[in-house]
């Protein structure tokens, strides 16, 4: 008994470690899921909790005596209880989640900053159509994502009409979106504390998938413009439309991109 | 008429091995152990196709396989666990046992029968296939999405060997399906009215109704990729005014249900296992029957959650539909304990995976709910929260209730009990094992660990975590080989089952142990969900059926 | 009117599942292919049900065998399939298992295993016709013999 009851609370405290783990945001729309998120963890606890002590009570105050057990088929008034209970919780569960959902899905009338992304096999490659920039990773380098702080990001996502799917995924900003051949799919993000964040691709895309890096780099707002004045300086910076270079494995590169409409603030 | 029952009738010998006797067997118990043994095979080279894939991953680097194996690994490894294993195996426990609980003789139609046995195991055999091919088995995860399963990224027979052999593998469940709910319809003894049939009938009856509706889009996915592929189609192709969406919806539409028609029959074993153990009727019998037909209902318009992610599905429809399926699977986990509360509990190894299941699905449940919330989706699909998720649900769903099953019926099946002892252990290793594994991978995942990469880099600080859950990958695999050594030694003893060796409810066990070719020689009367257990109150002159259900 | 065998109720609820259901994800969500795959799957239950319904009505209202009003001391009959016959062993479905696999493996590599599989599939089919047809021959025999 006594070590049923250890192993429970190892296993209770391995399931607060993963509610723990949960990164801490990094975008406005982040901390929005890091609040759902704290609800959820804190329910689930609960929940689990009370069934687990259910079962071990069960297990424990068990009948010792030699001799049929009463035989109860079942009551009607206690399912209405288990029934009703797991209903509440889940609608105000659902009701969390929509309120969240607005917020995530919720698109800033402020300009910002426009950047068309394209993934294709196996590599991202960012289009800033206000900026005529572009950037292109290569395997050894994975491209950078440079946007400013505390300004909406207008992300256009997509991947060529001849390649695979692929997902867009910054675990700091505890979101991911799905680039799918031949289709655009539009969000915003803010990114609110400046730093360099690990993003790679989530949706398996073939021999190379677990190489699909880049990152996103935060950064204030005059460093923004600084990075901006560079890269065209530079002239390293593709003019858009240009093919970027073959990935490894000789990738099918795209060599018409899909004519993708800058995304606009505050449309859907 | 040399039949497979007479060979397996000799009771002092050990069984022996007659080739011709089970390729043309049409006997339902038989048919029945053949998908249950194909089907622990194709378990058994899963779990090491995952062995290798955990070595793989313990550290950083691509040390052991390459990318492309890797690739092959995973993708097979899905496979056979959801497709070649636990479906059958829920089909291979039906086989042999729904005939039984039913009072029937066979089959309705036992010679197809056979055939969907045969269509499975060549199915599952071509999609292996592919490891002989130069260009490797399918590589695209089990779920083939296209266009990554189109002929630019996948050529090579390994992707259509897969194709034509999980499509003859669907056929096959279709055709057992339609055999099962023939048979639960057509063949029940006189006074096994609907509800009185036993809850393990009933769980394969709703199983056999969602494989009806879930598999016919999967062979409509499959024939429409394989036209794309080979004669010019475009239905998945966006370049040519194909929908890659359009193949979502029809695997997952499949595929969503595919996970309750995994977990219906292991459902099914435990509530036939909480009651015997605990000498008390299953609680809220017409509940776990409402409940397990709202699971089946609600399973089948929640599809597209596994495509919250791609910002072309109606995210509150799909999520409101996705937590309400927490509801009924609640009810049967409340039912279960209500069933154990207060009752006189014994701790087979059966009993055990059964309470093993109760701990252990409860997580895996709530981490369901979790990843129906589309903003916590947004951070856990596609990671391996999302692969712990339902690791956790089929693990400690099905593979529990399979072994609980396993121990429980082959006694029935053979004649023999299974070592206790050594239930106990794999027990044991089965519980701390999955810990180990997958609560790690929950971490992992909610850190932002994609699933299906060959390789990680160091600087992700992952290393350790993946250290650990190989360690419990390991203890998993060690823990399989008491239940493979049980089920060997008890074959090469004699009998020493009876035919009722756990004071069993339903009526296979008012039959020999194994049952002769026609199942029964009679047959107890019929007056509820447990003509054996109202028949042995009967001979000890207690009326079971007295007002208000009290005895003792 | 008599009650709605729980047979057929379950198609019933079924059916009014997928047609409610596909319905409101019509108006919610207006998708087609979700829509299409949700309205099939009622009206397929509900055609289900139609044929369950017309089969106990051509049997005057009598529920199938064991059906949900066996009550009573008369309810023991002889068990439910006594007058069929248990098939003997036949390879006939193992043969046109081995046929299905030609098949399959034709699709992924050619014609040529295609063409194979017509002999067993063609033998796997004469076989499995004439052992239906022998087991039909004696169940008939044993009807003969045992009526008075």
């Amino acid at each position: 008994m006594r070590a049923r009851a250890l192993r429970l609370a190892a296993l209770v405290g391995l399931g607060l470690l993963a509610g723990g783990c949960l990164p801490e945001a990094a975008t406005s729309q982040g901390r929005a899921t890091n609040g759902l998120w704290a609800w959820f963890i804190a329910l689930s606890i609960l929940v689990g909790a009370v069934v687990w002590t259910l079962v071990t009570l069960a297990i424990v105050r068990r009948r010792r005596e030699p001799g049929l057990p009463r035989q109860i088929h079942g009551d009607i008034r206690i399912e209405i209880i288990w029934t009703t209970i797991p209903i509440v919780i889940v609608i105000g569960l659902f009701a969390g989640t929509l309120g969240t959902l607005n917020v995530i899905d919720a698109r800033s009338p402020e300009a910002g900053v426009d950047v068309i992304v394209t993934a294709f096999r196996w590599q991202w490659r960012f289009d800033y159509p206000r900026e005529s920039i572009s950037v292109v990773g290569t395997p050894e380098q994975p491209p950078e994502l440079v946007v400013p702080v505390d300004q909406p990001v207008h992300i256009a996502l997509t991947a060529p009409a001849g390649d695979v799917d692929h997902a867009f995924f910054v675990p700091q900003f505890l979101f991911k979106r799905d680039a799918i051949p031949g289709r655009t799919s539009t969000f915003d993000f803010t990114v609110e504390e400046p730093g360099t964040y690990r993003g790679q691709c989530a949706e398996f895309c073939g021999t190379y998938h677990a190489q699909m890096l880049f990152s996103v780099r935060a950064v204030s707002a005059a460093d923004y413009q600084a990075w901006l004045a560079s890269q065209q300086a530079a002239g390293s910076a593709l003019p858009i439309g240009t093919p970027p270079p073959v990935g490894p494995g000789g990738s099918t590169v795209p060599s018409n991109l899909p004519s993708v409409a800058p995304p606009s603030g505050g449309q859907p | 008429m040399a039949t497979i029952a007479d060979v397996r009738r000799e009771p002092a010998e050990p069984i022996r091995f007659d080739l011709l006797a089970w390729l043309s067997t049409t006997d339902h118990k038989a048919i029945g152990v053949l998908y249950l043994t194909a089907s622990g095979l194709f378990f058994l080279l899963a779990g090491l196709m995952a062995e290798v894939m955990r070595l793989e991953l313990a550290q950083p680097g691509m040390e052991l396989v390459s990318e492309s194996a890797y690739n092959q690994l995973f993708t097979m490894h899905g496979t056979l666990m959801l497709l070649l294993f636990a479906t059958p195996a829920g089909i291979g426990f039906a086989n042999y046992l729904v005939p039984l609980q039913i009072g029937a003789a066979d089959m309705a139609f036992p010679r197809l029968n056979a055939l969907s046995f045969w269509m499975f195991l060549f199915g599952g055999i071509t999609s292996l296939l592919g490891f002989a091919s130069q260009s490797g088995a399918a590589a695209t995860g089990w779920t083939v999405y296209a266009p990554l399963s189109e002929n630019p990224f996948s050529p090579g027979p390994g992707m259509d060997l897969w194709i034509a052999g999980i499509g003859l593998t669907g056929l096959s469940s279709v055709i057992g399906a339609v055999n099962l709910v023939t048979t639960i319809y057509g063949r029940r003894a006189p006074g096994m009215t609907m509800l009185r049939v036993p809850i393990f009938t009933w769980n394969i009856l709703v199983t056999a109704v969602m494989i009806l509706f879930a598999f016919p889009p999967l062979t409509a996915a499959l024939a429409l990729l394989f036209i794309d592929r080979h004669f010019g189609g475009a239905f998945f192709n966006p370049a040519l005014g194909g929908s890659p969406i359009l193949f979502q919806h029809l695997f997952w539409f499949f595929g969503h249900p595919e996970v309750y028609i995994i977990v219906l029959p292991a459902f099914g074993i435990v509530s036939e296992v909480f009651p015997v153990f605990s000498s008390k009727p299953l609680f809220g019998y017409k509940a776990v029957i409402f409940a397990t037909s709202a699971i089946a209902g609600l399973s089948m318009s929640v599809w597209a959650h596994h495509m919250f992610t791609t910002g072309a599905v109606n995210l509150p429809f799909f999520s409101i539909m996705s937590f309400l399926i927490a509801v009924p699977t609640g009810i049967k986990i409340f039912n279960w304990t209500a069933t154990m509360w207060g009752g006189r509990l014994r701790f087979t190894t059966a009993m055990l995976f059964a309470i093993g299941l109760l701990y252990v699905f409860t997580i895996g449940g709530i981490t369901g709910v979790m990843v129906a919330s589309p903003p916590l989706d947004f951070q856990f699909q596609d990671t391996y929260f999302v692969v712990a998720h339902f690791h956790n649900v089929i693990i400690g769903g099905t593979v529990f209730g399979i072994f609980s099953g396993l121990f429980f019926w082959f006694p029935k099946m053979s004649g023999r009990r299974l070592d206790e002892r050594l239930g106990r252990i794999a027990w044991a290793c089965w519980i701390v094992g999955f810990t180990l594994t997958f609560i790690p991978q929950y971490v992992l995942g909610a850190e932002g660990m994609p699933r299906r990469i060959a390789d990680y880099d160091p600087a992700t600080g992952w290393g350790s975590l993946n250290l650990l859950s190989t360690a419990g990958a390991i203890l998993l695999g060690l823990g399989t080989i008491p239940i493979v050594v049980a089920v060997v030694a008890a074959l090469r003893r004699p009998p020493d089952a009876g035919p009722d060796p756990w004071e069993g409810n339903s009526l296979e066990w008012a039959t020999s142990s194994p049952p002769p070719h026609h199942n029964f020689v009679s047959l107890p009367p019929i007056r509820s969900e447990r003509p054996v257990f109202d028949e042995r109150m009967r001979r000890q002159g207690i009326d079971p059926n007295t007002p208000g259900g009290g005895v003792g | 009117m008599p009650r709605i065998p729980e047979e057929i109720a379950f198609w019933l609820r079924s059916a009014g599942f997928g047609l409610v259901i596909g319905g409101a994800y019509w108006f919610v969500t207006y998708e087609w292919a979700g829509t299409i795959l949700l309205v099939l799957f009622g009206v397929a239950s509900a055609g289900a049900a139609a044929v369950l319904g017309y089969l106990v009505r051509r049997r005057g209202h009598e529920p199938p065998r064991g059906g949900p009003n066996a009550e009573g001391p008369n309810a023991e009959g002889p068990l439910g399939d006594d007058r069929g016959r248990l098939p003997a062993g036949s390879t006939a479905p193992f043969v046109f298992g081995v046929g299905l696999f030609l098949v399959v493996l034709g699709l992924a590599y050619g014609g040529w295993f295609i063409l194979a599989a017509v002999v067993p599939i063609v033998l796997g089919g004469a076989s499995w016709l004439a052992a239906a047809n022998a087991e039909l021959r004696a169940t008939e025999r044993s009807e003969e013999t045992s009526e008075p």
